[in-house]
C-alpha cells in the first residue's frame, strides 16, 4: 500500500515531521470501550451521510438514498423480526477450549472453531491444560505444560486472538488455578510448587502461593497462613478444571482461595490489596453446619454459594459476609439450600460438587453423584436449585459402571446410559437459559470430554457443542 | 509458502471483519486496537485539534461498524478506515471555522525534539492551517497513513491521476512554505 515512487528528501522530511506533529494524537485508548461506543452510537447520525466511498455524490441524493434505505429497513424489520436486524448486543458468549493440547475458540454453539495457539503437545507433554477468558474478553489466561519429567506449568497471558504472550512460570508443581479481577486488569494465580511426577497417581500436597499479576506488568505475592496447601496430582483430570481453587469476588474486593489445611478443605478470603487474609468461616455468618469444600460468588460480591461434606453429610448453602456492604434484604437469604445426610444403613454414597451461581444470582447449578455399591452404578447429575422456590431440577444425568478394585477403591468405568456429568466445567449461558457441561468420553489416555448444552429448566435432551475437549471456559462481557 | 501465508492472513482478516460486522464486540475491538492510532493521527493532522480529532475518530468508528458488512476486500480495510477518519475530520474542521486559534502541542522540558525540529513543527502547523481541509486530508493519507496515490484517489472519489496531480500541487505549496532544503 506504500507509494511505489520513492519519496524525495523533502517528502521524507515531511513524513517525519507529520509523524512527530501527530504524536500527541497517538494516545492509548480503551479499544473495547471505543468499540462499544461506536456500536451503540445513534443510527441516525448525520455522519452516516459522510461515507468515505461516496464523497463525490450530491448530498441530496445521498439523503434520498438513506431515507429510502430506512423505509426498506423498517419494512424488513416488520417482516423479519428476530433476524439480523435486531439490535446488536454483546452476544451470547464465546468458548475457549483445549483440544489435543492446542488452544481453540468457538462460538457458544460450537460453530466457528478456530485454533489460536499450538500447544506443541506430544506423547508426554500435554500442551495447554486450561484457559480462562478475562471478563472484558480481551485476554485469555492459559495454563501450558512446559514439559520435562516433573510437571512444570506456566501461565500465559494472551490476547483474545491468541497473539502475544506473557509467560509466568511458578516453577515445577501442580496445575495453577486462575481468576481474573472484575476489571480484567489483574490475574490471581494460586500455585503449589512441588515435584509432581508425570506418572504419579497419588495426590501430592504443595504449599499454596497466591500471586496477583498485573496485566501491564508487575506482580505481588499475598502471604497465606502457614500450612495452607493444595491438592496436586498427576492425574490429568485434576489438571483440567479451570478456576478451581481461586475466585475473585465480583465486586473486586476479595480473592477466595481454597486450600487443604491439615487434610481439611478450607477457604480463605484475601483482601485484593493483600492487606488481610482470613479464613472464610470467620467472615461469614455461619449458616452451614459443615465447612466449605467449594464456593462460588453471587454477583453482588457479598454472598457465596458453598458446598461442604462432613462425614458423608453434604450441604449446599448460601453464606453472606458479615463484614457489611451487602443488602440485608437481598434474596436469597443466607441458609441451607439443600442437605444430603449420610445414611450409614444404606450402601449409597452421594456428593455435591462445585456450585455455580447463575448470572442473575437466582439459581445454583451443581454437579452431583450418587454411588450405589450394590448395583455397581455411579449416577452423575447436573442439578439446578431455584433459590426462590427451593425447587431442584435435574437437567442432565448419566449412569456409569462402578466397580470396586482389589484395594477396595471405587472406580468408574464405562457409560451405561445417558450423558454423565463431570464434576467441573459447568457454565451458565449469559442469559441464564442454558448450561454447558463436560461429559466424559470413553477411551484410554488423557481424559477427553464432550461439551454438551442443556436447557436450564430441564425437560429437554442435551446437545453436543464440541467433542474431544480437555477443558473449556465460556466467556461473555460482564 | 508465502502465498499460503498471505491467504491465511487474508482469511483471518476477513473472518475478523465478518465477526465484527455481526456484532462481535471483541472482534471489533481488535480492529479498533489495530487502526485507531493511525486514524487519530490522520484526523489530528486534518483538523488541527485533538478534541476534534477524538470526535472525528469516534464518529469514524461508528460509521465503520455500520458499514463493515459492505467491505468485501479485507485488504481495503486500512485505507478505508483512514479515509473515513480523514473525511470525518475534514467535515468537523469545516464546521469549526469559528475557531481562529489552533492547538499546537508545545514541547515540554523533557521533549527530545530539538529546537530546529520544534521550529519546523510550528512551520508545518502554520502551513497546514493555511491549506484547505481536503488538501490536509491528502497530506495525511499520503504522509501519515502512507497510502499510495491510486488508493487515496479510490478512497476519496478521485481518479489516480487526479489524486496525483492534486497531491503534487499541495506538495509544491508546502515546499514553498517550509523550504525545500
Amino acid at each position: 500500500m506504500t507509494e511505489r515512487t520513492p519519496m524525495d528528501p523533502f517528502e521524507q522530511r515531511l513524513a517525519r515531521l507529520a509523524r512527530t506533529y501527530t504524536q500527541p494524537a497517538a494516545r492509548p485508548i480503551d479499544s473495547l470501550a471505543t468499540a462499544r461506543a461506536a456500536m451503540s452510537a445513534p443510527a441516525a447520525r448525520s455522519a452516516l451521510l459522510e461515507r468515505a466511498w461516496l464523497p463525490t455524490l450530491d448530498r441530496r441524493l445521498v439523503l434520498l438514498l438513506v431515507v429510502a434505505g430506512l423505509v426498506i429497513a423498517l419494512a424488513a424489520l416488520a417482516l423479519a423480526a428476530g433476524s439480523a436486524l435486531q439490535p446488536r448486543d454483546p452476544g451470547p458468549g464465546r468458548i475457549v477450549f483445549v483440544r489435543d493440547g492446542d488452544l481453540f475458540v468457538s462460538e457458544i454453539d460450537g460453530t466457528g472453531v478456530t485454533r489460536i495457539r499450538d500447544g506443541h503437545a506430544n506423547g508426554t507433554e500435554l500442551g495447554y491444560l486450561a484457559a480462562l477468558w478475562s471478563p472484558d474478553m480481551r485476554h485469555i489466561a492459559a495454563i501450558h505444560d512446559l514439559g520435562g519429567p516433573i510437571l512444570t506449568p506456566a501461565v500465559e497471558i494472551l490476547a483474545a486472538d491468541g497473539t502475544g504472550e506473557r509467560s509466568i512460570e511458578p516453577g515445577p508443581g501442580g496445575t495453577p488455578s486462575m481468576s481474573w479481577s472484575p476489571d480484567s486488569k489483574r490475574l490471581a494465580i494460586a500455585a503449589y510448587p512441588g515435584e509432581v511426577s508425570r506418572d504419579a497417581t497419588e495426590p501430592i500436597l504443595g504449599e499454596l502461593r497466591l500471586s496477583i499479576v498485573e496485566l501491564d506488568g508487575g506482580s505481588q505475592e499475598i502471604a497465606l497462613p502457614p500450612g495452607a496447601t493444595w491438592f496436586a496430582s498427576a492425574l490429568p483430570e485434576t489438571w483440567t478444571i479451570p478456576d478451581l481453587g481461586v475466585r475473585w469476588s465480583p465486586d473486586g474486593k476479595w480473592i477466595a482461595v481454597g486450600a487443604w489445611n491439615v487434610a481439611v478443605g478450607r477457604w480463605y478470603l484475601a483482601a485484593a490489596d493483600g492487606s488481610t487474609v482470613q479464613p472464610l468461616s470467620e467472615l461469614v455468618e455461619g449458616q452451614c453446619h459443615v465447612p466449605a469444600d467449594w464456593i462460588d460468588w453471587f454477583p453482588d460480591g457479598w454472598r457465596l454459594a458453598t458446598v461442604g461434606d462432613l462425614a458423608g453429610n453434604n450441604e449446599l448453602c448460601v453464606e453472606a459476609l458479615g463484614t457489611g456492604g451487602g443488602d440485608a434484604a437481598a434474596t436469597p437469604e443466607p441458609g441451607i439450600v439443600a442437605a444430603i445426610p449420610d445414611d450409614p444403613s444404606s450402601n449409597l454414597h452421594g456428593k455435591l460438587n462445585l456450585p455455580n451461581v447463575a448470572p442473575d444470582g437466582d439459581r445454583i447449578a451443581i454437579s452431583t453423584f450418587m454411588d450405589d455399591f450394590d448395583l455397581g452404578r455411579h449416577v452423575t447429575t447436573l442439578r439446578v436449585y431455584d433459590l426462590a422456590s427451593g425447587r431442584a431440577t435435574d437437567v442432565a444425568s448419566g449412569v456409569e459402571t462402578l466397580v470396586l478394585t482389589g484395594s477396595g477403591a471405587a472406580q468408574v468405568t464405562g457409560t451405561l446410559e445417558g450423558n454423565p456429568v463431570w464434576m467441573g466445567g459447568i457454565a451458565w449461558s449469559p442469559d441464564g437459559r442454558q448450561l454447558l457441561y463436560l461429559s466424559p468420553e470413553p477411551g484410554a489416555g488423557p481424559k477427553r470430554f464432550t461439551i454438551r448444552a442443556v436447557d436450564a429448566v430441564g425437560g429437554s435432551p442435551s446437545s453436543v457443542v464440541l467433542e474431544g475437549v480437555r477443558s473449556f471456559d465460556l466467556g461473555y462481557l460482564h | 509458502m508465502m502465498a499460503r501465508g498471505v491467504t491465511m492472513e487474508a482469511d483471518a482478516a476477513r473472518a475478523m471483519i465478518e465477526r465484527a460486522a455481526t456484532g462481535d464486540e471483541v472482534a471489533f475491538a481488535l480492529i479498533v486496537a489495530a487502526h485507531h492510532e493511525d486514524m487519530a493521527r490522520v484526523a489530528y493532522l486534518v483538523s488541527g485539534s485533538l478534541d476534534l480529532a477524538d470526535d472525528a475518530v469516534q464518529a469514524a468508528w461508528a460509521i465503520a461498524w455500520r458499514s463493515l458488512d459492505t467491505l468485501r476486500d479485507p485488504a481495503r480495510l486500512r485505507p478505508w478506515l483512514m479515509s473515513v477518519a480523514a473525511n470525518e475530520a475534514r467535515q468537523m474542521a469545516r464546521g469549526d471555522r469559528r475557531r481562529t486559534v489552533r492547538e499546537l502541542q508545545v514541547a515540554g522540558p523533557g521533549d527530545p525534539a530539538s529546537t530546529p525540529e520544534r521550529a519546523a513543527l510550528i512551520d508545518l502547523a502554520n502551513a497546514l492551517r493555511r491549506l484547505d481541509p481536503q488538501d490536509r486530508a491528502l497530506i495525511a493519507l499520503r504522509y501519515v497513513a502512507e497510502l499510495d496515490s491510486a488508493t487515496i484517489g479510490r478512497e476519496m472519489g478521485l481518479t489516480a491521476s487526479g489524486a496525483r496531480v492534486r497531491l503534487h500541487r499541495v506538495l509544491a505549496r508546502l515546499r514553498e512554505e517550509l523550504g525545500d532544503d
